[in-house]
């Protein structure tokens, strides 16, 4: 595991991302979201589809409406540049996506597709770019002479992915961001993605913010992890504390939900109660109507974002308790 | 296994497409018994031919499909393959049900919740609209939907990916069948939403004993709501038996490579995962010998050659493989 550095890369401040639908109703996707990646640190979004986790990662990338908030990068708000100077600093923060087939272009070359990524950047000379291509892709596991002159349908997903993944290196990004980049993935493949990810976490120091519904994936990559429910974050520490004594009844319900092949059925401990329409959240916690402890103040009251410990904070009126010997830990 | 006739007995059971690059053999020599109750799971990764053969079961494969004639799909003992279409309709959706992975296409926009669940049990029930509604609302409610008489007259867009799959499977099982195959049923859905729907078809098997062939690429969900596992690979069963037994003492070197594939919960973080080199083949690229050959950390010469089904000695476990791994290494 690499030690993540002292200073903020990635900031993202009360951010606030509506979409205006029909009828001059508002859609709220994200409601003030608040977190910091390091250097070499990865942070993963997990939620449930809808939660806005994708929403959050396409504002990290300006690619979303943000209404209020601030994302810096390494210091530089983002949200306020003018797009020529933002289109100058876009190679520092990168991102990759689920579908890899979609994201290449099918009639070029993996030599074209990796080529025109230095041609619109104009950052690389000619002679600079065929070393660099090669070295690029070697770091993620393929070999140049094999893939260049190929096209995409000659490779897997998982390969497809970790051409898309050189792709987002070649303009050596600070940030990488993962928007689900495992989920369509066969198993036997999926682990050639992970290992690449890790790899490039320890070996170059990338941040990555790394968007995923698949705690078993999240528990492998992530150093951090953020549960986000309706557009908020409902509970946001470190994967090892978070993943083993969850706090929130939300990141409890959806830990037990995961089919874990090593773990008896559980079934999770949730209401039946239906998910609020994110048109019409109301006041007072968003999980209450499918929380099993909810009570009358989750109705009137929500819950701010709280430290739960050092490192760990909740959103909840009854966080669960966690064993004392957690607690020792992190007074440690 | 009890003695009693099997359910559904697939025996030797071979399917091909022809394609505009020849024939694809998609399935090849698959064969399982399930019995009354039972649930298996089918796993695999895509292009194993997973779906296919729920197609085949049911005979609702493409135009350009064949069914190798001596094919045996034993249904009650009788040979389903080679049937005439009208007594195959008599049997789909009433004695096995079937249910796809996206609720969304599985139904028709333009019709009520309540017009498509009535129409199969008065086709094959033979009984009229009042009764077929009142059974409507009966099967909604079974199935965990809130208010189930309002959503009678609800339309597909006005519910959730979760209460559309729960329609489905509504549909699936109004007619009361025997059996019910289930293609990633829960893929498509979140995991609370998919824990659910795993639970409802669990608690509908034990009130009805009805059998389920459960198709799905997660391990997990095998692991949690399967009593046996088929393990499919290019086509190919390549090993079967109890859940429990063969992901804890996999024999076939595929089935260990999957499992150990996977990222697990109780693993340290940044692990590095085994991996499988190279990626399945297409069917047009399938080897005459072992098929998993080319990817397999211990081929020998022998692979060269079809490995033959093999039996275990205590018969518990099926494979096909030369060079099976011995208990003590897994």
């Amino acid at each position: 595991m690499s030690e993540p550095g002292t200073a903020p890369l990635l900031e993202v401040d009360r951010l606030v991302v509506s979409y205006q639908l029909d009828h001059g109703v508002t859609l709220r996707a994200v409601r003030g979201v608040s977190f910091e990646i390091m250097e070499g640190e990865t942070l993963a979004l997990v939620g449930e589809s809808g939660c806005g986790k994708s929403t959050t990662a396409k504002a990290v990338m300006q690619l979303s409406p943000i209404e209020s908030g601030d994302v810096r990068l390494q210091g530089v708000h983002l949200n306020r540049l003018p797009s020529r100077t933002l289109r100058e600093r876009r190679h520092a923060f990168q991102m990759i996506f689920q579908d890899p087939m979609s994201s290449l272009n099918p009639r070029h070359t993996i030599r074209q597709s990796l080529q025109n990524v230095l041609k619109i950047a104009r950052r690389f000379d000619a002679t600079q770019s065929p070393p660099l291509i090669e070295r690029t892709l070697s770091q993620v596991g393929l070999d140049p002479a094999i893939v260049l002159d190929r096209y995409p349908h000659e490779f897997s997903g998982g390969q497809c992915q970790r051409i898309a993944i050189a792709r987002a290196l070649l303009l050596d990004p600070v940030l990488l961001v993962c928007d689900e980049p495992v989920s369509a993935l066969d198993v036997s493949v999926r682990a050639q993605v992970l290992n690449v990810l890790n790899a490039l976490q320890r070996e170059r120091r990338l941040s990555m913010l790394f968007i995923s519904h698949d705690l078993a994936v999240v528990k492998n990559v992530a150093d951090r992890v953020a549960v986000m429910y309706l557009g908020s974050i409902c509970e946001i520490g470190p994967a090892s504390e978070l993943l083993a004594h969850p706090r929130h009844p939300y990141t409890q319900a959806l830990l037990r939900a995961i089919p874990d092949i090593d773990q008896p059925f559980q079934a999770p401990a949730l209401r039946q109660g239906e998910t609020p329409s994110p048109l019409d959240i109301g006041k007072g916690c968003a999980f209450r109507s499918r929380c099993p402890q909810a009570r009358d103040i989750c109705a009137s009251v929500e819950p701010p974002l709280q430290a739960s410990s050092t490192r760990q904070a909740v959103a909840c009126h009854f966080p669960i308790d966690v064993p004392s010997l957690s607690l020792v830990r992190d007074a440690a | 296994m009890t003695a009693a006739e099997p359910l559904l007995h697939v025996q030797s059971v071979n399917v091909g497409f022809h394609t505009a690059r020849g024939y694809a053999p998609v399935i090849t020599d698959v064969g399982f018994a399930l019995h009354k109750g039972q649930t298996l799971a089918i796993v695999g990764e895509s292009g194993s031919g997973k779906s296919a053969l729920a197609k085949t079961i049911l005979q609702i494969l493409p135009g350009n499909a064949r069914i190798s004639p001596d094919s045996r799909i034993l249904w009650h003992g009788r040979n389903l393959v080679g049937q005439k279409e009208a007594a195959l309709r008599q049997l789909r959706g009433k004695s096995i049900g079937m249910v796809f992975q996206d609720p969304m296409s599985s139904l028709n926009p333009f019709r009520t919740i309540g017009s498509q669940l009535t129409e199969g049990m008065r086709l094959h029930l033979g009984i009229g609209q009042d009764e077929a509604t009142r059974r409507a609302i009966q099967l909604l409610d079974d199935v965990g939907l809130s208010s189930p008489a309002a959503r009678i007259s609800q339309y597909p867009h006005e519910l959730s990916g979760g209460m559309r799959q729960r329609v489905i499977i509504a549909m699936a099982i109004a007619c009361e069948p025997e059996l019910l195959i289930a293609d990633e049923p829960t893929t498509a859905l979140d995991v609370t939403v998919q824990a659910e729907v795993l639970q409802l078809l669990a608690r509908l098997q034990r009130e009805r004993g009805m059998a389920l062939i459960l198709i799905t690429h997660d391990m997990g969900v095998a692991a949690h709501h399967s009593e046996h596992l088929a393990v499919m690979y290019s086509g190919q069963l390549v090993e079967q038996g109890e859940t429990r037994a063969v992901l804890q003492k996999p024999v076939m070197p595929y089935t260990a490579a999957l499992i150990a594939s996977i990222p697990r919960m109780q693993d340290e973080s940044h692990k590095t995962l085994h991996t499988i080199a190279g990626r399945p083949p297409t069917p047009h690229e399938f080897l005459s010998g072992c098929r998993f050959m080319p990817r397999c950390q211990q081929p020998s010469s022998q692979c060269q050659q079809p490995p033959p089904l093999r039996q275990s000695t205590d018969q518990q476990r099926d494979y096909r493989c030369w060079h099976p791994l011995e208990p003590a290494h897994v």
